[in-house]
């Protein structure tokens, strides 16, 4: 179940949760629920999350601060709000300063929800992927400075390799990752 | 204005005449010692007055005398004349002309006896100027000829200035008449302009008030717009799951019908998850439920809170608004803080609920705004009580609260302590407006850093009843 990631829903509302977990129910995710902020933050610390879906007006903390926590808890954790406001500025801005990644309204389209979820998933699949990659790129970069160092009469071997993987790349196969 | 001095003379004896001249000018005659009419006198000298003396030998001489003064836009005061002059027209008809030329002429007749020409006189000046008109018997003294110019002349002269006076006077009185008309007419003009103003300002007055009433239905709707989107959100959501859960069973019942039962018929259910939704459904249905059963409520608060009632008011227990009112906004006021509320029993308030909705509202909103940006956990008490006279609703924050300056203006209109944009300024002093017009007062209690409470009196029906 839980190959296709793992989501934290935080609502003050159980009914709302109850609801956000059948609605997700079927698309082979792990769906963990809180009903508070800091008991939010308590399955945070333990649980690696991927993905935090939260309602914005919660009583006893303000919105904006509970999705600054979360960033500091989980930097990787892509956040999306729920607001049941009428007024949606605060929503806006959220997203605009990079405190979430998108917001939903309520009342929430079924489809709108699972689709958002889904993307923000694969999004978040394909920056870690991003970042694995670049890593591992910098690490051969590295590798290939220390056999060039020890034997400069390989740099065309070297380079030859080098243009085969940009080639690689390239083609759509890489693209898709990128 | 130059004083008049021309005296006509009219006889058809130039002894007469002369004489005239003689006592008038201050200068002895011939003809008048002749004519032994005064004699004896002693002389007056210069403390005559220089008359200018015009002489006729006839009628018809003098009234030419008088024709050709007036061309020449000179006046005669006043003239002697003799009422017996044969041979041309005589005194009377004299007199006539004389006047129809010149109605001013004053007239002193000169005449032997006391004949029928001083009742023709009397006749011919008529009832109105019977002050116009002397006689002096024949023979006359110089005195007597002196004194009669004197009055004749002074007479004509008083008249005159008189006239203008009384000219000048109804001038006067003419144009402060005229200038009261017309300040009058700019009073009149400005008090319409005032009362243009006055309606004017009515009229901005009324719209403010509804635009403060909107105002409030505005933060209302924002407030209900939150509480009504979580249910709807969660039952919308829920008739999706339940769409997709009977797709599923009709889907399960499909292979019950194919397989009968077996290990496909297992691996269908488990793949369906079949049991979950079996499981879950009671839930998803009574959770529904409790959504719908929600929103209902929520409408009819809001039935009740807009319901105007036409103004008409009723005994009501005042605790029923409040919680109408209370029920609408409980959930997000205590996003913001603790909530407290104490309903004590009440009697009932004449009063017109919805109207009375508006002042909870404002109140409770204020109470709220006052949380924002406060360090201390934020509350509000909501209280109702009946001290035995009256009946008393309080709302209490421990917000920002206010100094005694800000406090004493709560009340006024456009006065206000949220930043530009964000109250109208107006909510306390429509909230005041209504209770005063229940026959309640309002009262605020407030401390910079402590916080405000706000107290509603409003008087029982009963006692209402009694008073009038």
């Amino acid at each position: 179940m839980s190959q296709h990631g793992t989501v934290l829903l935080v609502d003050d509302e159980p009914h709302v949760l109850a609801a956000l977990r059948r609605c997700l129910l079927g698309d082979g995710l792990r769906i963990l629920v809180a009903e508070r902020p800091d008991q939010a933050r308590e399955i945070l610390e333990r649980e690696d999350v991927d993905l935090v879906l939260s309602d914005f007006d919660m009583p006893g903390e303000d919105g904006l601060t509970f999705l600054r926590s979360v960033g500091e808890l989980r930097p990787d954790a892509l956040r999306v709000m729920l607001s049941g406001r009428a007024d949606l500025q605060v929503a806006f801005e959220a997203v605009n300063d990079g405190l979430a990644y998108r917001f939903l309204t309520k009342p929430w389209e079924e489809v709108e929800v699972r689709l958002l979820i889904r993307r923000a998933l694969e999004h978040r699949t394909d920056r870690l992927r991003v970042r694995e990659l670049s890593l591992l790129v910098e690490r051969q970069a590295a590798v290939f400075a220390q056999i060039l160092a020890r034997h400069p009469d390989c740099r065309e071997l070297l380079e030859s390799v080098l243009e085969s993987q940009e080639a690689e790349l390239a083609s759509p196969v890489g693209a898709s990752v990128g | 204005m130059e004083t008049c001095k021309t005296v006509l003379l009219v006889d058809d004896e130039q002894g007469i005449l002369d004489a005239y001249l003689g006592f008038l000018s201050g200068r002895a005659s011939p003809v008048v010692r002749s004519a032994r009419l005064a004699a004896t006198e002693e002389e007056p000298g210069s403390a005559l007055p220089d008359w200018r003396l015009l002489t006729a030998g006839s009628g018809e001489e003098a009234v030419n005398l008088v024709e050709s003064e007036l061309e020449q836009d000179r006046r005669i005061a006043c003239g002697f004349f003799d009422m017996k002059m044969p041979g041309g027209m005589d005194g009377l008809e004299t007199i006539r002309q004389v006047r129809e030329r010149d109605p001013n002429v004053l007239v002193t007749i000169a005449t032997a006896h006391q004949d029928r020409s001083i009742d023709e006189l009397s006749r011919l000046f008529g009832a109105d100027q019977q002050d116009e008109w002397d006689y002096l018997a024949k023979p006359f003294t110089k005195w007597e000829v002196i004194q009669k110019c004197r009055q004749m002349v002074d007479s004509w002269n008083r008249r005159r200035r008189e006239e203008v006076l009384s000219r000048t006077l109804e001038a006067r009185v003419e144009e402060r008449t005229h200038q009261l008309s017309e300040a009058n007419r700019c009073l009149e003009e400005r008090n319409s302009r005032l009362e243009e103003v006055l309606e004017k300002l009515r009229t901005t007055q009324a719209r403010l008030v509804q635009s403060e009433k909107m105002a409030t239905i505005g933060q209302l709707a924002a407030g209900v717009a939150h509480e009504i989107n979580n249910p709807v959100g969660f039952v919308h959501s829920n008739l999706g799951s339940l769409d997709r859960y009977v797709t599923a069973i009709r889907e399960y019942l499909e292979g019950v019908e194919s397989y009968g039962s077996g290990r496909q018929l297992e691996e269908l259910r488990r793949q369906l998850e079949i049991d979950f939704i079996l499981d879950d459904l009671p839930a998803l249905v009574s959770q529904s439920r409790d959504g719908t059963e929600r929103i209902k409520n929520i409408v009819l608060n809001l039935k009740t809170f807009s319901h105007p009632g036409h103004g008409t008011k009723r005994p009501e227990d005042l605790n029923k608004g409040l919680r109408t009112t209370l029920e609408l906004v409980a959930a997000e006021m205590r996003r913001h803080g603790e909530l407290e509320v104490d309903l004590g029993e009440l009697p009932p308030v004449s009063c017109n609920l919805s109207e009375l909705n508006q002042v909870w509202m404002n109140l409770l909103v204020n109470a709220v705004h006052a949380l924002e940006g406060t360090e201390a956990p934020g509350r509000v008490q909501v209280r109702s009580l009946y001290d035995g006279e009256q009946v008393k609703v309080s709302v209490e924050d421990n917000g920002c609260g206010m100094d005694a300056e800000e406090a004493a203006q709560v009340f006024h209109p456009f006065f206000t302590t949220k930043e530009v944009g964000e109250g109208t300024g107006l909510g306390l002093s429509v909230v005041f407006a209504i209770v005063d017009g229940l026959g309640g007062r309002i009262e605020v209690d407030s401390e910079p850093g402590r916080g405000s409470r706000f107290t509603v009196t409003l008087p029982p029906a009963h006692s209402m009843a009694t008073v009038g």
